[in-house]
């Protein structure tokens, strides 16, 4: 079964690479390299190029955010999750505010945080709080009452409950929140740093763009590819994670 | 006064304020005596669970007390008083063998200790060899059992039970009222039993005490004065469980007449 899938798998990349082969033959080569030209270059890069410095850029923004955002976004989560009055005068407006396409506020940051790693961080922890912080709230507040009531009726203390019935019961949901908020991190570093900065993925991939420089603009692209796909496996790895303990 | 171990005096309990508020439970008074298996039995709604919540400590009235064993109950009582939910309460990511050893974990029992009682009263509700299992992997009827096993690990003088087999088809529900009884003898314990079902009421108790319908107050206790072991399906049990419908019955009418 495993190997079946795999193969199928294989199958539509390789599809994939003979549609793209084909298809540059068709047009200028400013447009789309070809397949045959992109994998050399990577490898011309991924050996010789200084693209390493931008790599770990764009790594350090996106922990870092990353980091940021789970704290935050956990933290008020619990704190709305669990204080209803809080929660009905505050989840409105956070929502509120998540609906809003989370570009606009980036001119804002760069005036106030410069074109280095500053901005990139504050624009994608932006768009990953909200998600986490939501869902936690969502998963906090969900918690079935007659669990919570179970464990007073067993004299548990309300710190006792919190660590050792709220938190493992909205474990599943607080973790898929933070899977969402890692995803949507990549998105904000390498977004911020197409739109404007120093140092970074996002960096090389829009000057490659400016420059028509289109075969290291497909090389970057890859890269980008990979970092997501294992972002994607972490993320997969969270919510494992969630039902065996 | 002093032969009874609860003791419950002008019980009312209000919800809400203003012209929203909803008397549940009017000036209700009974006691519950020592080793006794009692059951409150009323027409859904009557407040019969908002009762037992009162007794278990885990809501407070509006007027009036209840004393166990001399004590007034101020908020949940763990050496005292165990709670068995209708909707088991189980949580979902401790085996069975976890879950039963919940409370003593709380209490703070030491790990040896505690598998040890875990494993003892596991055994004694019939679920041997389902330690290690989920309780998603158990049916209704096992699901309560583990429920019970952990009120029981607790060694409490009282056992709260709130509808307990409420969620459960008749011959599971049947099966485990029976051994609710072996277990009860074996034990010694007071019991306080919540239910909607006649035939359950008749067939465990000592005394039922049959509520009226919203605000909820004390119609009638009627005594049970049956030998155990019983017949589920005898003569004796049917008239008891006659007596205690023709109590209820306007009730529940009235009831309905309100909900219309």
């Amino acid at each position: 079964m495993r190997l079946k899938i795999f193969t199928y798998q294989l199958l539509i990349l390789g599809f994939i690479i003979m549609l793209w082969e084909s298809s540059s033959k068709a047009v200028p080569k400013v447009f789309l390299a070809s397949p045959t030209d992109v994998f050399p270059l990577l490898i011309y890069v991924w050996l010789e190029s200084d693209i390493y410095p931008h790599l770990y850029t764009t790594g350090f923004e996106i922990l870092l955010s990353f980091g940021l955002a789970t704290a935050c976004g956990l933290l008020l989560g619990f704190i709305l999750g669990t204080w209803r009055l809080l929660r009905n005068a505050y989840e409105p407006i956070l929502s509120a505010l998540y609906a809003v396409p989370s570009v606009v506020w980036y001119p804002l940051l760069l005036l106030f945080l410069g074109l280095d790693i500053a901005s990139k961080v504050a624009f994608a922890f932006i768009l990953s709080f909200f998600p986490i912080a939501l869902t936690t709230i969502q998963g906090v507040s969900q918690v079935d009452k007659v669990l919570v009531k179970a464990a007073y009726s067993m004299g548990a203390s309300k710190l006792t409950v919190f660590y050792k019935v709220v938190l493992p019961a909205s474990l599943p949901i607080i973790l898929s929140g933070i899977s969402t908020g890692l995803a949507l991190c990549v998105t904000g570093v390498i977004v911020g740093e197409m739109l404007g900065g120093i140092r970074g993925l996002g960096v090389l991939i829009a000057s490659a763009a400016t420059l028509f420089e289109t075969g290291h603009y497909f090389v970057y692209t890859i890269i980008v590819i990979v970092i997501a796909l294992l972002v994607n496996q972490i993320s997969k790895l969270f919510e494992r994670l969630s039902w065996r303990s | 006064m002093t032969t009874h171990l609860i003791e419950v005096r002008n019980l009312t309990k209000i919800y809400g304020s203003g012209s929203k508020s909803v008397v549940a439970l009017q000036n209700v008074n009974f006691g519950v005596r020592k080793d006794e298996f009692f059951t409150i039995i009323g027409p859904s709604g009557c407040g019969k669970s908002t009762l037992l919540n009162l007794i278990a400590g885990l809501d407070k009235p509006s007027l009036g007390e209840i004393l166990i064993d001399g004590k007034k109950v101020e908020g949940p009582n763990p050496e005292l008083m165990a709670v068995v939910f209708q909707e088991y309460a189980l949580y979902n990511w401790r085996t069975v063998l976890s879950n039963v050893e919940f409370g003593l974990e709380i209490r703070g029992v030491g790990k040896a200790e505690r598998r040890e009682k875990a494993l003892k009263y596991i055994r004694l509700v019939g679920l041997s060899g389902f330690e290690d299992k989920y309780p998603s992997q158990l049916s209704g009827g096992m699901k309560q059992r583990a429920a019970l096993a952990r009120a029981l690990s607790l060694e409490t003088k009282v056992l709260l039970m709130d509808e307990p087999f409420g969620a459960l088809d008749e011959q599971t529900r049947l099966l485990l009222g029976i051994e609710l009884t072996r277990i009860w003898e074996e034990t010694k314990k007071t019991i306080v039993f919540v239910t909607h079902s006649l035939s359950e009421a008749a067939y465990l108790s000592d005394r039922i005490l049959v509520m009226s319908a919203r605000p909820g107050m004390v119609k009638k206790i009627v005594e049970v004065n049956i030998p155990r072991p019983r017949d589920p399906n005898s003569d004796e049990v049917n008239r008891v469980k006659a007596m205690v419908w023709d109590e209820i019955k306007d009730e529940s009418k009235r009831m309905m007449e309100v909900a219309l």
